[in-house]
């Protein structure tokens, strides 16, 4: 077990380094500085400094720059509208665009998740919880219900919308 | 089987940015409503605790879905948290 942990460490430690990075000075070419930020702040950064490894500053594809900017955007567009607004899905999404431009497995980002406690570490107390939070909630009356085509339009969307 | 969409769903989803993400939870629901038996979706599992209630993984996000007289009610899509209780 504890050898298997080790492995999927290294790994992630190997992905990071071994993917191209922009040189100290490269965050200019991601153009907005609070995405240096962020990326600095996301919870792939703070695994790896939690293991003695400094996050670079990873040269996005242009999708995942504009993506990342539009993160951020939308973050800073909440804090100032609210500065108690919650962020958490965005700071989410950007942890999400980390993992994926490092190809990390699910396997991966877990144990990345659960060693900063931020999930619980077992699948059986995550259910536990989500029973718990759900308690209570339903039988829903008609006025709780949104129609399917809502619903597939906002699935179907091409850009999120 | 039939499914029905609570505003709690809807509201999930509001915040979802990844597109490929929403393709996932749009093929799920097609694999529901072509399932006779909630227990036939793959990846399904029931939770504990008080009535019919269900899970599906997909990615670091769990569908949550109560099932009332063979209707399934959609009711959240949350990302994976060690607190849920913030997200009710």
């Amino acid at each position: 077990m504890v050898d298997s942990k080790a492995s999927v460490e290294r790994s992630v430690i190997e992905k990071v380094r071994s993917r191209v990075s922009l040189n100290v000075n490269g965050g200019d070419s991601l153009g907005e500085a609070g995405c240096v930020s962020a990326i600095r702040s996301c919870t792939l950064a703070r695994w790896l400094a939690s293991h003695g490894e400094a996050m670079p500053m990873p040269a996005l594809s242009a999708k995942e720059a504009r993506d990342l900017a539009l993160l951020v955007e939308e973050m800073a567009a909440d804090k100032a509208a609210d500065p108690d607004a919650d962020t958490l899905h965005l700071e989410a999404a950007i942890d999400d665009l980390m993992y994926d431009h490092y190809g990390l497995t699910e396997e991966e980002d877990t144990l990345i998740e659960r060693s900063l406690g931020l999930i619980f570490q077992t699948d059986e107390e995550e259910d536990e919880a989500l029973a718990r939070m759900m308690d209570g909630m339903g039988p829903y009356d008609p006025e709780d219900l949104v129609s399917e085509e809502i619903i597939r339009a906002k699935l179907r969307a091409v850009d999120g919308g | 089987m039939e499914v029905r969409y609570t505003a709690g769903f809807d509201r999930d989803l509001d915040r979802l940015r990844d597109t490929q993400l929403r393709r996932r939870v749009d093929g799920a629901i097609d694999e529901i409503e072509a399932a006779s038996r909630l227990t036939e979706v793959s990846g399904i599992r029931r939770l504990t605790g008080v009535g019919p209630r269900y899970r599906i993984r997909i990615r670091k996000y769990r569908l949550i879905i109560l099932l009332e007289e063979n209707v399934a009610y959609l009711e959240r899509f949350i990302r994976r948290s060690n607190d849920y209780r913030e997200l009710r």
